[in-house]
């Protein structure tokens, strides 16, 4: 259980830059979903908080005692990798112990802290098995029981999810998020996946090509996302984006003209320069609004409790989903002020609320 | 494609076995019944003729006991310098670059070219045809290098990182890490390197005849006997060395079975 620091973290591989300027306090207990492509620099994040990795500059502290210049062994950090790394020659029960053990833990109580996190992960029954013997569900559920049996200050989990099958990733998602809620231990996660982010993290850090694009609450993030990189990256459908241009005080998005938020009209001023509008595929409804256009129908997706349609608006290819059965996209779409996001199209930046 | 590969694996086994069977039928027969005509397959009459014969016209209990502890000295320092020389090969490519061709390199050198100026080197040193066999142990340790690095090397990066990085994190040192968790996993190439320097240095003949002129290991002694027209003298020194063989092959056997990795991962 601890406060962790991140101050101006950074790794460079020779001239490639992996993680740039990353600055974080992360709250005791917290669990922060780090969010990101592949090759965004999550994984060398936790690699670098957990000693594998030296880094070329910044400080990592845990309350306040800077770690990042110590063992790993000492640094009281427990990771779970993305393939388990289970000790295959040991038994569960060992695979377990090991932290315990090597932590010089005397025999009768690595037993029973064993025993303890057998049941709490319904291990119990498997303890004398060996990782080959396992499924993969199981090998995940010893993974984390060898990480949290000797209450680390941090815990550090690698995409924990990616090797299970849709069905099993649900459930044990909701596992770890009570685990964590009862443990309260101060988490890093790290996922590519936005709805494991959105739904563990008590806050996400969306990260792209080393460099942390925003940190907010899950809500946060998916309502005002700080630029189009995250408007794109979090939400399923992506969140349309739609090219734009401000001139003479108009919006507009090809020959359609957008009635702007008023603050941001304000802000803009005079100056002409391109834009883009973000849309989130639910915000459309039938009619008016401040941005009102007529789509041309490509494909629709029948889902049951919604309709998805991928139609043209102007030049964009766009994402509508409705709620309910529609048999046909509406003539007219509308999209209220208040659902418009305006990005400025030169560096992607958020502006207006 | 299967009845190929059976009557492949036969043709194999015949070719080593069939020498080995008349080898030990001239041991145990009358060295006149030994080159009868025509030849038998099975010896008519039994003797330990053979064997009487030939310890006492050779030190052979010396020579068994040269050969053993110089093989069990090889098999000890080999393996003592090739487990740190291998993992570090597996783990860092500037490593491996370099002890890869070192040890190719090695392996390219004529032993009889090596032996004189080795010869030269231990007899300065008092190694040379020393009773305890250590001017041969240090020689054989240097032939067997490579046998047991390759394939440690390649047992070691079968090993995934990660196994050795959880446990740095779970609390274990380097060595620590190395020896609970990455060792283990590799326990069926080290048995088979162990038994492969082991026979290494057991039938080593270039070496052995040239740098214990007097004190002699087994291979040289079976060699005079054979040179000197004693063919079933030299048969039963070859069964006798056949026996710690077949022995070591029988001890390291269950070491030698694979699927330790299996259940690492997802």
């Amino acid at each position: 259980m601890a406060r962790a620091s991140f101050i101006r973290v950074e790794k460079r591989f020779g001239d490639v830059v992996a993680l740039a300027a990353f600055s974080l306090e992360v709250a005791d207990g917290e669990m922060i979903a780090i969010l990101g492509p592949s090759g965004c620099g999550k994984s060398t994040l936790l690699r670098l908080t957990a000693g594998l990795e030296p880094l070329s500059g910044g400080e990592i502290l845990v309350d306040g005692r800077r770690i990042d210049d110590v063992a790993p062994a000492a640094r009281d950090v427990a990771m779970v990798f993305q393939s388990y790394a289970l000790y295959p020659h040991l038994t569960v029960a060992r695979n377990i112990e090991f932290p315990l053990r090597m932590r010089g833990v005397a025999a009768a109580e690595r037993r029973a802290r064993v025993a303890e996190v057998a049941a709490l992960f319904e291990l119990t029954e498997l303890l004398e098995r060996r990782p080959a013997e396992l499924s993969g569900g199981q090998r995940q559920r010893v993974a984390l029981a060898r990480a949290v049996v000797r209450r680390p200050r941090l815990f550090l989990l690698d995409e924990p999810l990616s090797n299970l099958d849709a069905r099993l990733r649900a459930s044990v998602r909701r596992y770890i998020r009570d685990l964590q809620r009862r443990l309260r231990v101060t988490t890093l996660y790290v996922t590519h996946d936005q709805t494991e982010a959105m739904t563990l993290g008590d806050r996400v850090v969306v990260l792209d090509r080393g460099r942390i694009q925003q940190v907010g609450t899950p809500l946060e993030v998916y309502e005002r996302p700080a630029n189009t990189f995250v408007a794109g990256f979090v939400g399923s459908p992506a969140m349309n984006l739609l090219p734009a241009e401000w001139a003479e005080g108009s919006l507009r998005v090809g020959a359609l003209r957008v009635a702007p938020p008023p603050d941001v009209a304000a802000r803009l001023g005079a100056t002409r320069r391109p834009l883009v509008v973000g849309v989130r595929a639910e915000a459309f409804g039938a009619g008016d609004g401040a941005l009102v256009a007529v789509p041309v129908p490509e494909t629709r997706e029948l889902l049951g409790g919604e309709t998805v349609f991928r139609a043209r608006i102007e030049a964009a290819e766009v994402t509508v989903r409705l709620p309910g059965v529609v048999r046909e996209l509406p003539a007219r779409v509308g999209v209220p002020a208040s659902a418009l996001h305006l990005f400025d199209a030169a560096d992607g930046s958020r502006l207006g609320p | 494609m299967r009845r190929t590969l059976v009557v492949v694996a036969l043709a194999l086994a015949g070719a080593d076995l069939v020498p080995l069977v008349l080898v030990v039928k001239q041991a145990v027969t009358p060295e006149r019944e030994s080159f009868a005509w025509p030849p038998t397959w099975l010896p008519g009459t039994l003797t330990a003729e053979n064997f009487r014969a030939v310890t006492a016209a050779v030190e052979l209990g010396r020579g068994f006991a040269l050969s053993a502890t110089v093989a069990a000295l090889t098999v000890a320092a080999t393996l003592a310098l090739v487990l740190p020389a291998a993992w570090l090969a597996a783990r860092r490519p500037r490593a491996d670059r370099r002890l890869d061709t070192v040890l190719t390199a090695a392996r390219l050198l004529p032993a009889i070219a090596l032996a004189v100026p080795l010869a030269t080197i231990f007899v300065a040193l008092g190694l040379y045809n020393h009773p305890a066999g250590i001017g041969l142990w240090l020689t054989h340790t240097l032939v067997a290098l490579p046998f047991a690095f390759f394939p440690l090397r390649a047992a070691f990066r079968a090993v995934p990182l990660e196994l050795e990085e959880a446990a740095l994190l779970d609390g274990a040192s380097p060595i620590g890490a190395f020896v609970r968790v990455t060792l283990p996993l590799v326990r069926p190439a080290l048995g088979a390197a162990a038994l492969l320097v082991f026979l290494v240095s057991w039938d080593e003949f270039a070496y052995a005849l040239l740098l214990q002129v007097t004190h002699r290991p087994l291979p040289p002694l079976l060699y005079y006997l054979a040179a000197f027209g004693h063919p079933g003298l030299a048969s039963a020194v070859a069964t006798i060395m056949l026996a710690p063989a077949v022995a070591v092959v029988i001890l390291l056997e269950p070491a030698l079975r694979g699927g330790v990795l299996a259940g690492s991962g997802r």
